[in-house]
């Protein structure tokens, strides 16, 4: 799925919390929004899954404008904020059950799907407890166990890194990330750890008072740095120097 | 009671500008994230606007009609709509304030917060006595009372306000919370239509209250506190002062409905750490915590999920016809839908079974009390009717789960947003839904209607038409609450454009076009007029759903609220 941003402004009163925004992903990438609180980063993946409307500009899936009303789209990304929307009386496989149904992802080879990844995530033993019952970290796991099951073509992440998860299941939603990009879909995650998103994205979106300062890959990015072992933390000195 | 010290607060606040100003790149950023503007606290002027509005109504009440009883039915509407407002205002404060989240986390006692939540909410309420204040006093002085009559004011204003605070804590705690909120916007709403359509509808309307005054005043648990008033003015009409019983019983009960709503604000952490296991295809209590909870081990669990019988439609059995006939009339899409926007299962039948109880013992109580006294009569049917009517609005206007909010990054995000889920979907599926109790919607209300008639001493197929009319228009506000329903998980009106404009007139100029013909319809005596009207009424609330549909698909509006205090 190619992923265009085309000149997309997003204001909430008077912040301009996206300023003409623009970029393209192809299908297969890992990207990671990076920059400062209230920089817009959380407000780029609203406009994606299309819960903000931009004030101007817009977001293009495979050449087709993206609007709230376009459900073929839209059932084609799925989004996962920092706090999961979910059912929080009814249990995890009920939860992951639901979340199947409405994406239409409930057939051939879904039941050994899910056994294996609430296995990986460990939540095999607590699959038929009600999500109240469970940790901050656990509903987040089975927010994230419904969208990888659901294996749409874009998976949009808020924090996911800042959402409570043990280390062991961050490991295994970077594997399935990972796999899933070389299947041809593309994560978009917004994070505040700069050595997360050095080490696990394929390109990086730095934003800015709603400004994309920086959209490369780390490589590139990389070589024009300075200081090459600390490219994304020399970038945000930077920032925070041409503020001042 | 004092939670905080305002003199550390002022201190705070003149560190922090202090610091701003010291820096010029503070000051910018100052400057630009300075939202909101500093608002000037007009609210206390603008309410008591208000106030001196319902007096120069209730004043005009009785000048047009010549009747203190026309005018005190006039108040008791007015209280009805009042006490809508406080339930969901007690609702509110005490068990969904963001206030109450905050306080909660800090060293304080549940029954502190309690209190402290309900000075609140006492504190706004004294507006309605003010509002009460002002129209006794209208009447007052229209009916030149003596100094020993206005000195029995106090008295009633005292009585009329305890009642209202009295029946909403007692409705808070035993009925469903969202028909109170309908039932107040729509009461409003038929009060901006008759204040700025008084010209046309309100002769019309006048008659009519004139003509049910009496009625009205008996019937409405809100104007029970004022019946006596006439008193006042005639006091062989000794016999008014039993309405004080029933309002002596619900002022009396209050203290001990403020305790069981403060038994119920019982602060729950997010984690049920003894949860018991949720097997599918088994029947489970949710939320509360046991003893010994049912907790199967991996190899179990991993079983039922290889047996693929969680992935079955629906998840949970369809025990009544209802529910089945729902169920098979949905397309694949509506039935997956139906499992998102009731998770727990479909639960017609269930309601549909209490509200027919509710009706058996509303006319039972009217039998029994109509052996006594026709005034307990009417008032054990108005209450009754008024109870039964919220019941099947909100079986009606069940939206399930669809429009809870998540808080997320700030703002609220409605459950249907965050995933791909469009409104002419919902929007079928709720209509399907309604459409399937339409036979027992029009069976309660035919009853009802009939009921009141012979009650009334109306002609009983007069009571027929009219509860079948009620029925038709209960189901059409379904696509008038949905838009309510979309509106309420998004800003589409809180920015002021020229689309936000077109859309707030169109949909004032439509629900006023509903209230009237669905009024007219129901009152005006001639059967086929009445009908056409009741007609228009229909069109007029799926025209209100339609136009909303247009703005919402091309609109820039978001899927997303600003949390509100």
């Amino acid at each position: 799925m190619k992923i265009e941003i085309r000149g997309v402004l997003k204001s909430y009163r008077s912040i301009r919390a996206l300023d003409h925004v623009s970029l393209v992903a192809e299908s297969g990438q890992i990207i990671s929004l990076l920059g400062p609180n209230g920089a817009g980063k959380t407000t780029l993946i609203r406009c994606l899954a299309g819960i903000a409307r931009p004030d101007k500009g817009g977001v293009y899936y495979d050449e087709q404008e993206f609007h709230r009303d376009r459900m073929d789209l839209r059932r084609r990304l799925h989004l996962l904020p920092d706090f999961p929307c979910l059912f929080w009386d009814q249990s995890v496989l009920r939860n992951i059950t639901i979340i199947l149904h409405l994406f239409d992802a409930d057939g051939d080879g879904a039941k050994d799907r899910v056994v294996e990844l609430l296995r990986d995530f460990d939540l095999l033993p607590l699959a038929l407890r009600p999500i109240n019952s469970l940790s901050r970290g656990q509903a987040y796991k089975a927010g994230l166990v419904a969208m990888i099951a659901a294996d749409r073509e874009l998976w949009l992440l808020d924090e996911p890194f800042a959402s409570g998860m043990d280390p062991h299941g961050i490991d295994a939603f970077k594997r399935h990330a990972r796999n899933a990009a070389s299947r041809g879909k593309t994560i978009i995650y917004s994070t505040q750890i700069l050595d997360v998103a050095e080490r696990f994205s394929d390109r990086v979106c730095v934003i800015h008072k709603g400004e994309i300062r920086a959209y490369d890959t780390l490589h590139r990015l990389r070589e024009q740095a300075e200081d090459k072992n600390n490219v994304l933390e020399e970038m945000f000195r930077q920032l925070r120097e041409s503020d001042q | 009671m004092k939670l905080h010290s305002s003199q550390f607060e002022k201190d705070l606040k003149r560190l922090v500008k202090q610091t701003i100003r010291s820096s010029p790149e503070l000051k910018r950023e100052h400057r630009r994230v300075k939202r909101y503007r500093k608002q000037l606290n007009s609210i206390w002027l603008w309410r008591l606007a208000i106030s001196l509005l319902l007096g120069f109504c209730v004043w005009n009440i009785q000048l047009s009609t010549g009747h203190l009883t026309t005018a005190l039915a006039g108040i008791g509407i007015f209280l009805l709509a009042a006490l809508c407002f406080r339930i969901s205002s007690l609702w509110t404060k005490l068990y969904s304030s963001t206030d109450q989240f905050v306080l909660m986390q800090l060293p304080l006692t549940t029954g502190t917060v309690f209190r402290w939540q309900l000075k609140k909410y006492f504190l706004e309420s004294l507006f309605l006595a003010v509002d009460l204040v002002v129209m006794l006093a209208a009447l007052a002085w229209q009916n030149d009372f003596t100094i020993w009559k206005w000195l029995c004011i106090p008295l009633f204003i005292a009585v009329a306000w305890f009642n209202v605070i009295g029946l909403a804590a007692f409705c808070a705690l035993r009925l469903p919370r969202t028909p109170f909120q309908i039932i107040s916007v729509g009461l409003i709403a038929m009060g901006v239509v008759l204040f700025f359509g008084r010209s046309v509808v309100g002769p019309l309307a006048l008659r009519l209250l004139d003509g049910n005054a009496w009625e009205i005043n008996h019937l409405l648990p809100t104007s029970w506190a004022l019946a006596p008033f006439e008193l006042l003015n005639e006091p062989h009409h000794w016999w008014e002062l039993f309405a004080w019983l029933p309002v002596a019983f619900v002022i009396g009960n209050l203290k001990s409905c403020l305790r069981l709503l403060r038994e119920r604000m019982i602060y729950q952490e997010v984690m049920l750490p003894m949860a018991s296991d949720q097997v599918p295809g088994e029947e489970f209590e949710s939320g509360p915590i046991t003893e010994t909870p049912k907790q199967l081990g991996p190899t179990e669990i991993e079983g039922i999920i290889e047996s693929g019988l969680f992935l079955k439609k629906p998840g949970h059995p369809l025990r009544w016809i209802l529910e089945q006939k729902l169920w098979n009339w949905l397309n694949p899409r509506e039935r997956a839908l139906a499992e998102f926007i009731h998770p727990s299962g479909l639960f017609l039948s269930a309601t549909w079974k209490r509200i027919y109880i509710t009706l058996l013992i509303t006319i039972l109580l009217v039998g029994l009390t109509g052996l006594f006294s026709s005034l307990m009569q009417l008032s054990s049917l108005g209450l009754g009717a008024f109870i039964v009517f919220c019941m099947a609005i909100a079986s009606i206007a069940n939206h399930g789960r669809t429009f809870t909010t998540s808080w997320v990054s700030g703002v609220n995000v409605p459950m249907y947003a965050s995933y791909g889920i469009g409104f002419s979907e919902l929007a079928r599926f709720f209509f399907k839904y309604a459409v399937v109790q339409i036979p027992l919607l029009i069976g309660v209300f035919v009853i009802l209607g009939g009921v009141s008639a012979w009650c009334l001493k109306q002609p009983v197929e007069l009571g027929l038409i009219f509860g079948f009319k009620t029925a038709g228009l209960i189901f059409a506000s379904r696509f008038i609450l949905v838009v309510f329903a979309f509106s309420s998980g998004t800003n589409d009106t809180t920015q002021f454009r020229l689309s936000a404009i077109v859309l707030v007139m169109s949909i004032v100029v439509l629900g006023i076009g509903f209230l009237g013909l669905g009024a007219a319809g129901l009152f005006v005596p001639m059967l086929m007029p009445s009908f056409l009207l009741w007609g228009g009424a229909l069109i007029d609330a799926w025209m209100f759903f339609w136009v909303y549909g247009l703005f919402y698909r091309h609109c820039r509006f978001d899927l997303m609220s600003i949390p509100k205090q």
